[in-house]
C-alpha cells in the first residue's frame, strides 16, 4: 500500500506538468462549464450550458450548447461571444438575439403596438436589420427596421409615436407598405 | 371665460386662461407604468397631490402589496395609454442576482440603501441564503445595472 501510495505522488507532477503549459488555474475542465448559467451583457441568465461543441478535425472548442428552459429552443453561442469562463457563470460578450422575440413593443407613447414574431438579421452578423411585430398571435405582421427602436431592454421602446412610423405590412414574404 | 373643447361637445370648460390639453383622472388610472429599460413596473392606482397641485403618481405593483410614488419629475409620458418613466426605480433592484467580476455568484440583493428619496443609491446588501454572512456592495463596484448585476471587481 505504501509502495503505490509512493508511486502515486511520484507520478503527479510529471502529470500536472503534462495538463498544460504554466499554472494549473488556467486550464479548466468540462466540470467547470457544463451546467454553469450562462449570462449575457444584460446580466441576464439565459440558460445553462447543456454541451460543449468540439470540431472533429481541429479538436477544439467551436462553441457552447445552452439549455433556455422548458418549451424553448436549445441555443448555439459560437466560443467567439464567450467573454470569460466564470467560476460560477459563463459570462458572454453580448446578448443574443433571439431572445429579442416574444419582447412586447411600445411606442413613444407607451402605447403597445404588438409583440416581435420574428428578427432580420445582417447576414451572419449580430446586428439585426428589422424586427417583425404583430399585434396579436393570428393578427398581420409588420416589419420595422431597428433605426426606429429607441431601447431594447425587458422591451422594445420606440422612438416615435405608432402614427409617425413606417410599417411596412409583410403579406407572404413581400413587404407592401401599409402607411 | 367659457369655452367648449374641441374632442368632447359634453364638456364645458371654466377657466380664465382656458385649458389646451388635459385627459381624466380615470383615463390614467389602471394605466401600465413602463420604466426606461421597457419593463412594465405596475399600474396608476391613484395621483398624488400636494396643496393643489399633482406631485406624482401611485404605482401599485406585485398584486397591489406594493405601492409607490414616483415623482412628475421622473415622467417622461402622461397619456391615456400609459405612463412612461425617465428612469428604472432604484427599488426594481431588489431580487436582481449579483455577481463578481470573475463569474461568481454572489447572491441577490436584500437592500438598498439609498439617497434620500431620490433615485439614487450608493451600496446595496446582498445576501445568498439565510445563513451567509450578507455582503454590502458599493455603487461604484458595480459595472453592469441591468436585468442582473454584473460587478468590476472580485469578492473573495
Amino acid at each position: 500500500m505504501s509502495y503505490v501510495i509512493g508511486q502515486f505522488l511520484y507520478i503527479m507532477p510529471f502529470v500536472l506538468k503534462m495538463a498544460g503549459t504554466g499554472s494549473t488555474k488556467r486550464i479548466i475542465t468540462s466540470d467547470d462549464i457544463l451546467g454553469k448559467d450562462v449570462v449575457d451583457v444584460d446580466g441576464e441568465i439565459i440558460g445553462v450550458v447543456q454541451q460543449l461543441k468540439i470540431d472533429k478535425n481541429s479538436k477544439k472548442i467551436i462553441g457552447i450548447l445552452i439549455d433556455q428552459g422548458f418549451m424553448k429552443p436549445d441555443l448555439f453561442i459560437g466560443l467567439d461571444y464567450v467573454k470569460n469562463f466564470g467560476v460560477d457563470s459563463i459570462f458572454l460578450n453580448r446578448s443574443p438575439l433571439p431572445k429579442i422575440k416574444g419582447m412586447e413593443v411600445f411606442d413613444s407613447n407607451g402605447k403597445v403596438v404588438g409583440f416581435v414574431s420574428d428578427i432580420e438579421v445582417d447576414g451572419t452578423s449580430q446586428e439585426f436589420k428589422a424586427i417583425i411585430i404583430r399585434k396579436n398571435r393570428f393578427g398581420r405582421e409588420f416589419r420595422l427596421e431597428s433605426k426606429f427602436i429607441k431601447t431594447v431592454g425587458y422591451n422594445i421602446i420606440l422612438k416615435d409615436a405608432e402614427q409617425n412610423l413606417k410599417l411596412e405590412e409583410v403579406v407572404r414574404g413581400q413587404a407592401a407598405e401599409s402607411n | 371665460m367659457d369655452m367648449q373643447d374641441k374632442g368632447d361637445k359634453r364638456l364645458t370648460v371654466i377657466s380664465p386662461a382656458g385649458i389646451s390639453r388635459h385627459f381624466n383622472l380615470l383615463n390614467i388610472i389602471g394605466k401600465k407604468v413602463i420604466t426606461k429599460n421597457g419593463k412594465v413596473f405596475g399600474r396608476v392606482k391613484d395621483i398624488a397631490f400636494d396643496t393643489g397641485k399633482v406631485i406624482g403618481i401611485i404605482i401599485s405593483s406585485f398584486f397591489g402589496m406594493k405601492r409607490t410614488i414616483i415623482s412628475c419629475g421622473y415622467i417622461e409620458q402622461l397619456n391615456s395609454d400609459s405612463v412612461v418613466l425617465k428612469i428604472n426605480p432604484v427599488t426594481s433592484l431588489k431580487g436582481k442576482i449579483v455577481f463578481d467580476k470573475d463569474g461568481k455568484r454572489l447572491g441577490r440583493v436584500s437592500e438598498i440603501k439609498r439617497v434620500g428619496t431620490s433615485n439614487d443609491f450608493s451600496e446595496v446588501t446582498v445576501r445568498r441564503l439565510v445563513f451567509f454572512r450578507p455582503v454590502r456592495i458599493l455603487k461604484k463596484d458595480m459595472d453592469v445595472i441591468g436585468k442582473n448585476i454584473i460587478l468590476n471587481k472580485i469578492i473573495k
